[in-house]
């Protein structure tokens, strides 16, 4: 699907990162030093930012969400909507975008969303925001995204251990004067390529969902980590993303040439390098900015978006951006976005 | 080219062991690193040196080099 909504502004995006630091390095005493070298070499992750026991996404977002309001000198009162896109929800029911409301203090009668995507979450919720403005429900939306990933995965489960980081970010979205195009895909077809096979009612937890396995790749995890499977999360990355960025900017009218900055999720350096390559779009505009964050799931787009301020670049030359999320579902999103008014700020510590 | 020869160097490489002699006969089984992020850099390395494409199922059916070695001629 894609479609163009006029009249949509990004004011304002703020990240959060937890304080603790895992750096990948301490890992190779529990799976070797030299394979630990190699995995770096491929992945690009050096270190990611890790939540202490009892910190969840929603902690990580409201984090973000008073600092980006504080700076925007906007009244919580002035929220009519807020979504919120996260794997890693703080409860089973309610959704985590009620318990923003709350905690942020925005007013009882906002709409509130929660969207359950992982990689491509970003996007999805700007279309949500988007679709709010644009109906004339809502004149400014605060879109939440949070994941706590390295609660998830099991301590033992080599492959998702040195790349899963966790991240939370907030950006308001509102009424204006410019546009934004989006393009989504959805593969249900492979939803058990990337997901947590128990704890929900399909498979409820028990003592077989609980018991431990090693794959043949030696990672250990149980039927309520999360498991997956690489080797068709990377086919399905470098098919579907440049279907995706072909598709919207088809759709658009423009060209490659045009655009001032591809901001990708985040997933690998080797898959950003081969889609750089597929894509023939050089690397200075496929940024790749995971190397202190890891694989930060919802928040890697303005996870990103913020590590890149804090490189100072310059977002006022931003005027076609496109984003690109990628995997949970599966499911690929992207968006085009004017980003040169926007208000970017640098990663703020939790 | 010798595809057998431009694959020990792409192994060599990927695995950072220039003591790495592959067969037709080699398995995932005898290269203790072999893991999930060694295939993925494997399978993008080769497809670069080749210029060629494989699917995830190509891959998943191969049992050996042979069988690799064997699905890249029949690429090229």
């Amino acid at each position: 699907m894609m479609v163009k909504i006029n009249g949509i502004d990004i004011t304002g995006i703020a990240s959060t990162l937890p304080p603790d630091i895992k750096n990948v390095d301490s890992l190779k005493l529990k799976f070797g030093e030299k394979i630990i070298n190699r995995i770096k070499k491929s992945t690009g992750v050096e270190s990611m930012h890790v939540v202490s026991d009892g910190v969840t996404a929603s902690d990580l977002a409201c984090k973000a969400a008073k600092y980006l309001l504080s700076v925007l000198s906007y009244d919580t009162k002035s929220i009519d909507a807020i979504v919120f896109a996260s794997f890693s929800h703080d409860y089973k029911g309610p959704g985590t975008s009620v318990i923003m409301q709350d905690r942020l203090g925005l007013s009882n009668s906002v709409a509130a969303f929660d969207l359950i995507y992982g990689c491509s979450a970003y996007t999805y919720a700007l279309f949500q925001a988007a679709l709010l403005i644009s109906s004339g429900a809502a004149s400014r939306v605060l879109v939440c995204t949070g994941e706590t990933q390295s609660r998830m995965i099991n301590p033992n489960d080599r492959a998702l251990q040195v790349i899963l980081g966790d991240a939370g970010s907030a950006t308001v979205v509102e009424k204006g004067t410019k546009n934004a195009t989006f393009y989504f895909k959805t593969r249900g077809e492979d939803y058990n390529k990337l997901y947590i096979p128990a704890g929900g009612f399909r498979n409820p937890t028990s003592k077989e969902t609980l018991k431990e396995n090693v794959d043949e790749n030696g990672n250990v995890r149980s039927k309520e980590n999360l498991f997956m499977d690489g080797m068709a999360i990377m086919e399905f990355s470098l098919i579907e993303v440049p279907l995706a960025v072909n598709g919207l900017l088809n759709y658009a009218s423009l060209k490659k040439e045009n655009i001032d900055l591809f901001a990708f999720h985040q997933p690998n350096r080797l898959i950003l390098e081969q889609l750089s390559i597929d894509l023939n779009i050089p690397l200075e505009k496929i940024p790749i900015g995971l190397q202190k964050t890891g694989n930060t799931g919802s928040a890697s787009i303005p996870l990103l978006l913020s590590v890149l301020k804090e490189k100072n670049m310059d977002f006022t030359n931003k005027s076609k951006v496109v984003t690109c999320g990628f995997g949970l579902g599966l499911t690929v999103s992207a968006g085009l976005f004017d980003l040169s008014d926007t208000k970017v700020l640098e990663p703020i510590i939790y | 080219m010798n595809v057998k020869e431009e694959l020990q160097a792409i192994f060599r490489d990927v695995f950072d062991d220039e003591s790495i002699i592959i067969s037709e006969s080699t398995t995932a089984n005898d290269i203790a690193e072999w893991d999930s992020f060694a295939q993925m850099t494997l399978v993008l390395s080769i497809e670069k040196c080749f210029n060629l494409k494989f699917s995830v199922q190509e891959i998943k059916l191969l049992k050996n080099v042979g069988e690799m070695i064997a699905l890249i001629e029949e690429k090229l």
